[in-house]
């Protein structure tokens, strides 16, 4: 009887350790921040990253000007 | 020689002595008698079985039975519906026996989270039902054989014609904004399980946790409501059983909307002017797109085995196509189970495996909303290239139907596998000798699932909508895997001394599950014969910048320690108390583990000494309450954690890089949505258990709900954040009563009425860290009209809620006029946002069912009726079609009720669509023939059935069956949660069955 609870005692700790506990995501198709910078490229891409809107809106506001007449306007579909 | 023989003769002798020592120890006795029910008729059919289960017989067509036994055994006499009655022989050679009926309704076993329990026991709103109750409905989905059976328990099927379409199960209300609505489904103790992977025939009752207390024990997947299935297993008797049975089934659509055909067309429609084109054909596009669907199902299944060891194997094969003219599935499986129980009950091992493949060719729902628009004169093929489908270019309807479904395809193959094995050792024969009134036993149980689907879906050059593209063919091709195991420890103890009864159970649950998979996709292929299976022979993949292409993988773990401990004194006074603690890798850090305790009460006042005097005709009176905290975590992997992902370009080098950031706000506070529920309930049953039922109050409050929400930047890097914030509430009261009418040899009639009073109430949208807006609308309208929300989702009021301008009429020349906010009547033109009000509520305040049985000798009728009450239902169709504004096909009512609205208005999102939705209908009738074969030489038993399903609706709803309106979900009364008008036809399903018992 001893051995038996022993043997629940020692199950019951196994249980008990990490490994049946850990809840720890592991990601697959995503790259978590911790695990990113890994490469000269992965760092190029995180500093363009805050220039990236500067980009696109200085190159259309370039096309803007290419642009004699009001052709960008917004159309209304309602009624 | 004398000598030999007198040694002969001895052992002659002696031989015989053995022989009659042998008699001694069994005497073969012969035992008749006759088997009646408690009024004195005769039972045929009655298995009667001498202890050991070697020998046994059946009773004959006057109750009399002879047996040849030991005659110090016992006999058991078994039958279906009665008592089991256990006679000793103890060398009688008449035994005439007089079997009670089974008070099943008392002692009818419960299935509940991790154990079971008797019905009189139960101190929580759990709904069993069993087999008998089952409609014999011809579906890939089994829930839908409990549509309506069970209060509280809304099972829609918006797309019953639709082989592969699944139902959508919603318990007490909408319990979630973002995160999922759909019950845990548990099959056989293991969940998780897909409900598609269960052939009906082997099903043997589903038990639904519908309180908190109940599916507390489930932690964060109990929020929902959880459904038990349990399996038919091996038969106990000694015998073997085998049995076939096999349905057939057909679909009629019922076509519904009153269109325009050609006629109408040429001389109404082009009469008045208004604008159309004649094209010359004649089509009925509806016939077009349709046909009768069929359905045949095949089941074969043996059973066999004894109390220690015993087996169940079936297999099955089901065709079945709908009444569009692509979809289809074939699809065939098996369940085995076995269980054994090693000597003197030490190890009990159970196995059970179910495997299933299904192959699948998808339904395009499109086609009926094209073929119920398109232009009636428009012909089927080109006339001009009679080989060619017409093309629908220009038209509103945006491809021809019948093409789609002719030249497209679109198929998918599915693997199911699920099997699980448990091994239990009854601990207490280790620890001690003669312990009868405790119980101790531990389990441990492995469960796999493996899901696979693989699709493709293809569209040649010859297709208009290719041609209309520019395309030479398109090609799809996707792969997903589904894979999720759990292990499971369970160790439950049971005792009791005087008149105390202790139930406790423990476990620790560990599940993985993970999901991953691929799509591809080209166009332009040099050839059509390709199909879509050389998918690199396209050419646009060539072309720069087309990805083309994507994948995926995820995975998630739920961890959980849970225990209950039930008592009770006498059968009188019950508690219940249960406890999980569980984590999920979904959480995020800061809240990866939650509790979710519950406790019950129940008072069975009909055992108390003052209730003596009420005996007579009470037998059982219980009154009950709980409490529970459930979790959801339904809602995606990935979420808290803080990753990085890719955005736009930038030119740097001579060279576009991909910019990568962090991909969303990080949230470690991200957690499961937490549900408080309450429930009183009462249970009786009265009148020798011919009136029985239970009332049930609940209330549950679901807080913090997954929403996306606005916080400022800085300090947030993004503008929303997925966040547990808002507050639902669902209250309701609900009803069930069975009552046996008549009940004698010939006939039996008995029926039950069930009923849900439902109310909902969105209580709020923030909390004191996250300010949300106080509502937002959805349901949106879609093309060739402006777009509009029907409803919106309202801090302090109910959801469903209809929220559009209110009709005042029109002009003379047809304008609509609605009334703004102070009640004036302005022009729908001038009217704002600030003028729409809530007029209606598309959920339905309360459902009903009622289901009659009727027995005359052999033959069985069973009508099911239900219905749903004090809801409205925006008419989406008359909304779009009947009016002289809509370019496609129209509703007479265009030329009828709607002639004045301007015809250059469109038409307005008004409370002039919104119409009452509450009906009642004949559900289903089956009659049903039993033929009890006990002495013919093969057969035991043949059942035969028919069964009409959807047989009439009494509403004064004037759209399309108000069954076809989903009102589950976060936008009920709408055709499946949206402002489309896209919807499945409904069908008539015609059924025949027939069971064969070996």
């Amino acid at each position: 009887m001893k051995f038996l609870r022993n043997i629940a005692f020692a199950a019951l700790g196994v249980a008990a350790l990490s490994g049946c506990t850990n809840l720890d995501e592991t990601l697959y198709d995503q790259v978590g921040t911790g695990n990113y910078y890994n490469t000269k490229n992965d760092v190029i891409r995180a500093v363009f990253r805050p220039f990236e809107h500067a980009y696109w809106s200085i190159q259309s506001r370039h096309v803007l000007n290419e642009l004699t007449a009001d052709q960008l306007i917004t159309p209304t579909r309602d009624g | 020689m004398e000598k030999c023989k007198s040694s002969l003769r001895h052992l002659f002798l002696m031989l015989m002595l053995l022989a009659g020592i042998q008699c001694l120890s069994a005497q073969q006795i012969s035992v008749t008698g006759t088997v009646t029910d408690p009024s004195g008729e005769p039972l045929i059919g009655v298995s009667v079985i001498a202890s050991g289960g070697k020998t046994g017989t059946a009773t004959d067509i006057d109750g009399n039975y002879t047996i040849k036994v030991d005659s110090k055994s016992k006999l058991t006499f078994s039958y279906i519906g009665y008592k089991t009655v256990e006679e000793a022989v103890n060398g009688r050679t008449a035994i005439d026996v007089r079997m009670e009926e089974n008070s099943a309704v008392l002692d009818e076993v419960v299935v509940i989270g991790y154990g079971t329990m008797d019905k009189k026991e139960l101190t929580s709103a759990i709904s069993h039902v069993g087999e008998k109750d089952f409609l014999t409905v011809s579906s890939l989905d089994p829930s839908m054989m409990i549509q309506g059976k069970v209060p509280g328990v809304s099972i829609t099927n918006t797309g019953a014609g639709d082989p592969n379409n699944q139902a959508s199960i919603q318990i007490r209300g909408v319990s979630s904004r973002s995160a999922g609505l759909g019950p845990l489904i548990v099959i056989d103790g293991v969940p998780g399980g897909n409900l598609t992977n269960l052939n009906p025939n082997d099903i043997q009752s589903f038990d639904i946790l519908k309180d908190g207390a109940a599916s507390a024990i489930y932690g964060t997947r109990g929020s929902n409501g959880v459904i038990l299935v349990t399996t038919k297993k091996g038969s106990k008797d000694g015998a073997v059983h085998t049995s076939y049975s096999a349905q057939l089934s057909w679909d009629k659509l019922k076509n519904e909307l009153d269109m325009m055909d050609a006629d109408d067309y040429r001389q109404v429609r082009l009469g008045w002017g208004d604008t159309g084109v004649d094209l010359g054909g004649n089509e009925n596009w509806l016939d077009a797109v349709s046909r009768t669907g069929f359905s045949q199902q095949h089941t074969l299944s043996v059973s066999g085995g004894n109390e220690r060891s015993n087996y169940r194997v079936s297999a099955d094969y089901r065709y079945a196509h709908g009444i569009d003219l692509r979809s289809k599935r074939e699809e065939y499986g098996a369940r085995a189970s076995v269980s054994h129980t090693t000597k003197g009950g030490l190890f009990t091992v159970n196995l059970n495996m179910a495997p299933r493949i299904i192959y699948r060719d998808n339904a395009d729902w499109g086609v009926f909303k094209n073929a119920i628009e398109a232009n009636p004169t428009t012909p089927v093929m080109d006339p001009e290239n009679p080989g060619r489908y017409y093309n629908f270019q220009g038209q509103v309807v945006g491809y021809n139907p019948v093409e789609n479904q002719k030249l497209e395809t679109d198929h998918a193959d599915t693997k199911l596998l699920d099997w699980d094995a448990s091994l239990r050792l009854n601990l207490l024969p280790l620890l001690a000798k003669n312990l009868s009134n405790h119980t101790l036993n531990t389990q441990v149980s492995f469960a796999d699932h493996q899901y696979s689907n693989n699709n493709s879906w293809f569209r040649p050059s010859t297709s208009t909508q290719a041609i209309n593209a520019g395309r030479e063919g398109e090609a799809t091709r996707s792969y997903s895997k589904e894979r999720q195991y759990i292990f499971e420890w369970l160790t439950n103890y049971n005792t009791h001394f005087g008149q105390n009864n202790i139930k406790a159970m423990a476990g620790y649950s560990y599940q993985y599950s993970q999901y991953s998979g691929f799509s591809a996709e080209n166009k332009d292929f040099p050839n059509d014969g390709l199909g879509p299976d050389n998918l690199g022979s396209g050419e646009l993949a060539k072309e720069e910048g087309e990805v083309l292409m994507g994948s995926y993988k995820n995975d998630a773990k739920l961890i959980a320690f849970f225990a209950r401990v039930s008592y009770d004194w006498a059968g009188k006074y019950l508690a219940t108390a249960s406890l999980r603690h569980e984590g999920s890798s979904k959480f995020g850090a800061n809240h990866k583990w939650g509790n979710f305790p519950a406790f019950s009460l129940g008072w069975r006042i009909s055992e108390e000494r003052f209730m003596e005097g009420t005996r007579s005709w009470l037998n059982d009176l219980k009154i009950r309450g709980d409490y529970g905290e459930t979790g959801n975590q339904n809602f995606d992997s990935y979420l808290s954690l803080n990753t990085m992902s890719g955005f736009g370009y930038y030119f740097y080098n001579g060279k576009y890089f991909q910019v990568w950031g962090p991909s969303k706000n990080v949230n470690p506070d991200l957690r499961w949505e937490k549900g408080k529920n309450w429930n009183v309930g009462l249970d009786f049953s009265m009148f020798n258990n011919r009136f029985y039922g239970s009332l049930n109050y609940f209330n549950r409050r679901q807080q913090d709900l997954l929403g996306n929400y606005k916080v400022s930047v800085p300090p947030f890097l993004h503008d929303e954040t997925y966040v547990n914030v808002g507050t639902m509430k669902n209250t309701g009261f609900e009803f069930d009563l069975n009552i046996t009418a008549v009940q004698t040899r010939d006939f039996d009639y008995n029926f039950n009425v069930i009923g849900t009073w439902m109310s909902n109430k969105f209580v709020d949208f923030s909390n004191s860290q996250y300010i949300g807006q106080d509502y937002y609308n959805g349901a949106g309208t879609e093309d060739p009209y402006p777009f509009y929300d029907l409803q919106r989702i309202q801090k302090g009021e109910s959801l469903g809620n209809f929220y559009m301008w209110r009709y005042a009429g029109i002009t003379p020349e047809g304008d609509w006029l609605v009334y703004d906010k102070d009640g004036d009547i302005i022009r729908a033109s001038q009217a704002t946002d600030a003028d729409r009000a809530i007029v209606g509520n598309g959920m339905p305040k309360f459902t009903m069912s009622t289901t009659h049985n009727f027995r005359y000798r052999n033959f069985d009728l069973s009508l099911f009726f239900r219905g749903a009450f004090g809801y409205d239902i925006f008419n989406i169709h008359d909304f779009y079609y009947a009016n002289r504004n809509f370019t496609g096909n129209r509703l007479k009512k265009a030329y009828g009720k709607n002639f004045d609205l301007n015809p250059q208005a469109n038409p307005v999102v008004s409370d002039y669509y919104l119409e009452r939705g509450d009906y009642f209908k004949l559900d289903m009738v089956t009659l049903g023939y039993t033929i009890k074969l006990p002495q013919t030489r093969f057969l035991d038993r043949i059942r035969v059935y028919g069964s009409v399903k959807n047989v009439f609706t009494l509403t004064k709803f004037s759209g399309v069956d108000p069954s076809s309106y989903q009102v589950n979900g976060l936008y009920p009364g709408t055709l499946n949660g949206s402002g489309g008008r896209t919807y499945f036809p409904s069908t008539r399903q015609f059924i025949m069955g027939v069971q064969v018992d070996f």
